[in-house]
């Protein structure tokens, strides 16, 4: 069986792998102008260049600190709304309502005002994360609370568990799956957002890195940036199934299976 | 498993639970304006094996939810032991239709639920007692219907309550496994001692199980039939005493 992983895990590279090659060889033939599209080579070359003198990692680093900011700030508020107004009826006729409706701004749409509040400073982008981030986490937070089998917390409460260990031990693991769906869609708005926002106005990150390469004509930093930005969200989803697989183990759909006797 | 179907017709002296004991008076209960149960009396001994049955909609489930605390009466009294009694209580347990397992906890966790002191050790002591000695870190899903069931009732029992509600608990599972469970809450009554509740629309399990069958029909007891005869030989006389409850059904 795990052969067979190894081989299928090969094949889905397979395709990748010829076109990185095709493009290589057409960029070598002049087929390609390098302002438009630099050899994969290229890129690599900018990729070490950047590394060594230390660039690229005070970008990333900067990069990543928005956006995890963004999400601890954005995601503990939409998971704070979601446990009061699942927990509480009176809570969710208070906010509910309000927090569809604005749930129906795109969010991006507010980056003016976002601009005239705080410049173009380190708020502005740690703000547009957390909006963007919010809502998908309160939605997921507060149906997957209000979704959970209503026989098993009946079963809690006659089996003696008072409101607490109803919530720990009942509630919240039932609503977890869905609570991890929120944040794996949190995840890719995070970096979209923050995308945009350091596209805008920024003097640091990878958005900056990217837009002040383009003044100066530099497409391979620019596909650079392209790049880094993909690799970051590949990251970002393999940590959060990785969360999943750890943290539902003992649902057949997402755990290993362990546990048979 | 080979266990004997026979058992005295009281409950065994050696009995740890001593309690159990159920009386109702009077109890009334309306959804709606529809009566459910109309002036319920009703007295149970400690440790009695009793099945209530009756058609669907009539009043049964509420009649245990009451028992169980999860419905107040609009009228009358329930008392456990000699003691009027309102809301959940620590010495009532029931076993529901579906096992409702939590998913996300290992078979030892579901069985010590409300955990308390040393709940583990119980725990595997109960689980193995319904014949499931060793999988306590397995998963739920792992189990089939009637093994689900007896974690359920491994549950019910981990805190030796004085009562035991079970709400058609069998009702899902196959011919035989329903049978290898009524030897096995047969066997654990004798141990335990507790007051067994039945809910059933089986007749035939009724008989084969309880020391005592009541019907209920519109909100009221149609019948009281004590079965005194002994577990193994009741299958020859069942026929007449099946006939004799669907009557009144």
């Amino acid at each position: 069986m795990k052969r067979q992983g190894l081989r299928r895990g090969l094949v889905s590279w397979l395709l990748p792998l010829v076109l990185v090659a095709g493009w290589e060889a057409a960029a070598r033939a002049g087929w390609l102008s390098v302002r438009v599209l630099p050899a994969p080579s290229d890129i690599a070359l900018a990729f070490w260049t950047a590394m060594r003198d230390g660039t690229l990692e005070h970008h990333v680093a900067v990069s990543t600190g928005r956006a995890l900011a963004g999400l601890a700030i954005g995601g503990s508020l939409g998971f704070l709304l979601g446990l009061l107004n699942g927990a509480l009826p009176l809570a969710e006729d208070l906010f509910d309502s309000t927090l569809q409706m604005l749930r129906n701004i795109p969010h991006l749409a507010i980056i003016p005002m976002v601009i005239l509040w705080f410049g173009i400073d380190e708020e502005a982008k740690i703000f547009l994360v957390a909006v963007g981030v919010m809502f998908p986490i309160y939605f997921n937070t507060f149906y997957g609370i209000r979704a959970v089998d209503r026989g098993l917390v009946e079963m809690g409460r006659v089996y003696g568990l008072g409101p607490l260990a109803l919530y720990t031990r009942v509630i919240l693991p039932g609503a977890l799956p869905s609570i991890l769906v929120g944040l794996r869609y949190s995840l890719g708005i995070m970096w979209l957002t923050l995308i945009v926002a350091e596209t805008i106005s920024a003097q640091s990150g990878i958005g900056y890195m990217t837009m002040n390469a383009r003044e100066f004509l530099q497409t391979d930093i620019v596909l650079l940036g392209i790049l880094i930005y993909a690799l970051l969200g590949k990251l970002a989803d393999l940590a959060s199934r990785w969360l999943e697989r750890r943290s539902l183990a003992w649902d057949p759909h997402f755990g290993s299976g362990m546990g048979t006797a | 498993m080979g266990l004997p179907l026979g058992k005295p017709a009281i409950a065994p002296l050696s009995s740890p639970a001593a309690h159990g004991e159920l009386t109702l008076r009077g109890v009334t209960k309306s959804f709606g304006g529809k009566i459910v149960l109309a002036g319920l009396d009703l007295q149970v001994p400690a440790g009695q094996f009793v099945a209530l049955v009756g058609r669907s909609g009539g009043g049964k489930t509420t009649l245990l939810r009451l028992l169980a605390g999860l419905e107040t009466p609009d009228a009358g009294i329930i008392s456990l032991d000699g003691v009027q009694r309102r809301g959940l209580q620590k010495d009532v347990r029931l076993m529901f239709q579906d096992a409702r397992l939590l998913p996300w906890q290992r078979l030892i966790g579901n069985v010590g639920i409300a955990r308390g002191p040393d709940w583990r050790e119980r725990a595997r002591a109960l689980l193995a007692e319904v014949g499931l000695g060793g999988r306590e870190n397995d998963w739920p899903y792992t189990l089939s219907g009637g093994q689900r069931q007896r974690v359920a009732l491994a549950r019910a029992l981990v805190t030796e309550p004085g009562i035991l509600l079970l709400d058609e608990p069998f009702s899902a599972l196959d011919a035989l496994t329903r049978a290898e469970m009524h030897r096995l809450l047969i066997r654990v009554w004798q141990q335990h001692g507790f007051t067994a509740f039945l809910i059933t629309h089986d007749v035939a399990e009724a008989v084969a199980l309880a020391d005592r069958v009541l019907v209920l029909r519109d909100g009221v007891l149609a019948e009281d039939i004590p079965i005194d005869a002994p577990r193994a030989e009741r299958s020859l006389r069942a026929a007449e005493l099946e006939r004799r409850i669907l009557a009144a059904v």
